[in-house]
């Protein structure tokens, strides 16, 4: 795991959670299946009149050397202000429990029993992501689905009414920001708009829903979307010194649609938090007796659930988000070589893939067999009903470039889509892409050629690609050096044991796991770079974005006596308010405007190169998970 | 009475003795050897017989040959025989015969000297002396530029000599190989255009034939390229990935696939955003360190990249 990953999650648990959470989560980042079973045992301990300090009264060596590592890390720790050991244990309980919370743990049980603490990297891959989840959220399903997705991915969890009252009064407040500066109305109500982006984001499995805090039990499987209280057998686990609920709370339908009772406690919710200044759609003023009725399963499973319901909180589900993800570079590779139509049936069938995937699904190299008529139907039901003309040539284009295979003509045909090979094709055009940009197009001519061709000698490559012997042997060196080509050796001696270069055949070939994985370090320590650059253009202008912020909360607060004068009709005190109001906007000198600009501009750039990069590493990274399938 | 027997031998007329070699030249049309000769000529002494033999190879009625084992052998000429030969000595001729047999693979002088019984030094005179009359030339293999090889001066070097269209004297011939590259480019891009404005019967795919006909209208070669020289510079467009290939809808004369640009080459076309990242070509990247010399906070790459981008 790079440095930086682990750097940015301690940075965003120490601004979000607290300090001791990321002291807590930066010890066991380094201390994987850590002895914090110990400090289970230290909370079990009868007595709460040992004194934490002096350490030596303390039972446990391990749990001294946890609390002598908080010391050192942040001197502004609560724990050096603890007196009792047992102000510590619920203090390290309350962290982990933080850090469940957003599935960053996972628990094991070792044979004596004990529990034993690691770091879910996969979930800290999802975090760090989050940036490149909420521009695909937006892209594909609207504003109002990121700001769901971006209040679950940096809470954890959250329960529906916080999170819809959360999200609704964001959508209030920009809707107030643009209807101020552009003199528009409101659109849609808020309220509305973030519930139905809920539901839909649930029934396309973004998100799902969870139970409480996991209690601490060992844990199936690392599939980084957390166990959601899955038991390795069905007995209940009884220890209450345990943290954690001493009850499981299981989800049987993680991604059942909000029920009626559901919507319209949040509808409810969201008019509470929000208050009678926000314009709320008459369809939550309705009466119950008005509305269609619901189909009588569906309100007796609500029913059933109504009083669980309250309980169960909500969590982005990060394996769907990646399934979208690499759809959505799937689509985009189609549409940028086939055409915006071929893209749309791709889109199609990868919906009809999508409906048919359970959670849980692991990555598979080839989908599902398709038919004709679903592909015809699933173009129908979405808004790319244009493309079912011509439907039959956008696939064999679609088999020609290798996305997908007609697997029979029958009825129409019958086609699956190949992942594993268009990531592969898309893993190596990335690759000559880099290639192309360092060394030129004659380097990327040798690379394909022997990626199509492995094992060819020098003198075999010059015959192949058309290049003189000597730019060829430079650039065949330069391959070999950055790790894009690699070389073996074959002796002509017939003892094969001290073959010196007059003696030995040299075949190049290229191997494209080992390049990716070269790649993918570089890729991590260029994103890590961006980001240090950025980081380091916020510290140095932190004075300059400090006084804009002021004078952006001494403006606002000016017109809003602007408006109180106004509204109360005095006129005199509204003159000398705007006067006051213009000094105020002068405060910002037009240099200190043009930096702020170009600082403005800078941000955006490198934080555009890196989910640039983001992308490329999530592709490398599916390329070495397929190829290690196929190992 | 003593009777003087006359004990002058009777010299044999040389115009029999020639008469008589080549009615046994003829009789023997592989070639006479000194064994025929003594079986045939036996009557004969043999420094009259190899006078005569001399004879008839200068006026050219008899042509010398050494086989494999060093043995030689007469043989008569055909009428037809080259002209040009008229006036050449004996190892002359016999070095023109041995490359002649040799063909268009040719020979070096050490080749002719293992063959013949002749010293290096009688080689090479007999060397320059037929490339003056322009009977031999001299041929300089591919990857061999010092080696000399011979062959009789009408003949086609063998393709293993020849290092192909795309060697000059001095080797190979990259700005020739790009000038090849850019037209087939061009014309490809140029069927692509008019497909793009024009209807849908306007293929933007060509075949090999195509590709050759407008290189040899577009007068870039002063030679004629072959279809499988246009193949190599469209395969070499092809890895670059300038180029892509479709299989046919049938066999040609020498191609069954088509060529067209390839739509990463077309306007607006995706390509992966990660080589636009100023790091990831750049030249001091493994020197570049947090804190280093070589950091991103002070680079200018980045900076530049920055304003350019927005």
């Amino acid at each position: 795991m790079a440095v930086s990953a682990v750097d940015q999650i301690t940075s965003f648990l120490r601004v979000h959670l607290g300090p001791e959470t990321a002291a807590v989560f930066l010890y066991i980042s380094k201390n994987s299946k850590s002895p914090l079973q110990m400090i289970m045992q230290q909370f079990r301990l009868p007595s709460e009149k040992v004194s934490f300090f002096p350490a030596e009264n303390l039972a446990h060596s391990s749990s001294l050397r946890l609390l002598k590592y908080f010391e050192k890390s942040s001197p502004s720790l609560a724990f050096e202000t603890m007196s009792t050991n047992n102000q510590v244990l619920q203090m390290v309980q309350q962290c982990l429990t933080l850090l469940l919370t957003h599935d960053l743990l996972i628990l094991s049980r070792r044979k004596d029993s004990a529990i034993e603490y690691s770091i879910n990297w996969a979930q800290v891959r999802v975090l760090n992501r989050a940036p490149a989840f909420l521009c695909l959220t937006r892209t594909q399903l609207g504003h109002a689905a990121e700001l769901v997705i971006e209040e679950l991915l940096y809470s954890g969890r959250l329960g529906l009414l916080a999170c819809l009252a959360t999200v609704a009064k964001r959508l209030a407040e920009e809707d107030e920001a643009s209807s101020s500066a552009a003199a528009a109305p409101a659109a849609v109500d808020p309220g509305l708009r973030a519930l139905n982006a809920f539901a839909s984001l649930l029934e396309l499995r973004f998100i799902q829903r969870r139970g409480s805090v996991v209690p601490p039990l060992p844990v199936a499987d690392n599939s980084g979307c957390g166990s959601g209280g899955r038991l390795e057998d069905d007995d209940e686990f009884e220890d209450d010194d345990v943290i954690g609920s001493s009850k499981i709370y299981r989800v049987e339908k993680p991604f059942a649609p909000l029920s009626r009772a559901e919507r319209e406690a949040a509808l409810r919710h969201i008019r509470e938090s929000l208050g009678p200044a926000v314009k709320l759609s008459n369809e939550s003023l309705e009466p119950p007796a008005k509305r269609p009725r619901v189909a009588a399963e569906t309100t007796s499973v609500a029913d059933a659930r109504r009083p669980e319901e309250a309980a169960q909180e909500f969590s982005a589900n990060a394996q769907q988000l990646r399934f979208r993800w690499r759809d959505s570079i799937l689509t985009r590779a189609a549409a940028s070589v086939l055409g915006a139509q071929a893209s749309r049936v791709l889109a199609a069938m990868l919906d009809i893939v999508d409906e048919r995937v359970r959670l849980g699904h692991a990555q598979s190299a080839e989908s599902e067999v398709l038919a004709h008529a679903d592909i015809v139907a699933q173009l129908a039901a979405s808004a790319a009903g244009d493309a079912r003309s011509g439907l039959d040539q956008h696939l064999s284009s679609l088999a020609e470039d290798g996305f997908i295979e007609r697997q029979s003509g029958a009825a129409g045909g019958q086609f699956r889509i190949l992942f594993r090979r268009a990531i592969f094709s898309l893993t190596r055009q990335s690759v000559a892409a880099v290639i192309r940009q360092r060394l030129g197009d004659k380097a990327v001519r040798v690379f394909n050629a022997l990626s199509e061709e492995p094992n060819l000698t020098q003198a075999e490559l010059e015959s192949h690609v058309l290049i003189g012997g000597r730019d060829c042997k430079e650039l065949l060196y330069r391959l070999l050096v950055d790790g894009f080509v690699h070389c073996a050796e074959l002796s002509r001696a017939a003892d094969f044991m001290n073959p010196r270069p007059n003696t030995a055949y040299y075949l190049f070939h290229v191997n494209l796991e080992q390049t990716t994985r070269k790649l993918l370090l570089n890729m991590h320590a260029y994103q890590d770079r961006l980001l240090t650059r950025r980081l380091a253009e916020v510290a140095t202008n932190r004075r300059l974005l400090d006084k804009r912020q002021r004078v952006k909360e001494l403006l606002k607060n000016l017109d809003a006596q602007i408006s109180a004068a106004d509204s109360a009709g005095n006129s005199d005190a509204s003159a000398e308010l705007s006067e006051q109001r213009a000094q105020a906007a002068q405060l910002l000198t037009p240099p200190e405007r043009e930096q702020l600009e170009t600082l403005k501009r800078s941000r955006t750039a490198l934080r555009a190169g890196e989910l640039l990069l983001e992308e490329n590493i999530f592709l490398y990274e599916l390329f070495l998970e397929f190829a290690s399938q196929h190992n | 009475i003593k009777l003087k027997m006359s004990t002058a031998t009777v010299k044999p007329d040389p115009d029999d003795i020639q008469t008589r070699l080549l009615n046994l030249a003829g009789q023997l049309p592989a070639g006479i050897n000194q064994a025929a000769l003594r079986s045939h000529l036996s009557d004969l002494p043999m420094d009259r017989i190899i006078q005569c033999i001399n004879q008839l190879t200068q006026s050219g009625k008899l042509e010398v040959l050494q086989t494999a084992n060093r043995e030689l052998l007469w043989r008569l000429r055909d009428a037809s025989a080259d002209r040009r030969l008229d006036g050449l000595d004996t190892k002359e001729v016999m070095v023109y015969e041995q490359l002649r047999a040799f063909g268009n693979k040719g020979a070096s002088a050490q080749q002719l000297q293992s063959r013949s019984a002749m010293p290096q030094r009688e080689i090479g005179k007999c060397l320059n002396s037929l490339e003056a009359k322009k009977l031999v030339k001299i041929v300089r293999p591919v990857g061999h530029a010092k080696k000399k090889i011979f062959m009789l001066f009408e003949l086609e070097p063998d393709a293993s000599l020849q290092a192909g269209t795309f060697f000059s004297g001095e080797g190979f011939d990259q700005e020739f190989v790009d000038v090849l590259c850019q037209q087939c480019t061009l014309y490809l891009r140029r069927k692509a255009e008019a497909a793009a404005t024009s209807a849908a019967t306007t293929s933007a795919s060509a075949t090999l034939e195509e590709v050759q006909q407008f290189i040899g209208q577009s007068r870039v070669s002063t030679v004629a390229l072959s279809l499988d020289d246009i193949r190599r510079v469209l395969r070499a467009l092809t890895l670059e990935g300038v180029v892509e290939t479709r299989p046919g809808p049938y066999a040609g004369a020498g191609s069954s696939c088509l060529y067209r640009l390839a739509r990463s080459q077309l306007p607006a076309s995706g390509d992966f955003g990660a080589v636009r990242v100023p790091c990831v070509s750049c030249p001091v990247a493994p020197d570049c360190r947090i804190g280093g010399e070589i950091s991103p906070i002070g680079c200018v790459y980045l900076t530049d990249w920055a304003k350019g981008q927005f």
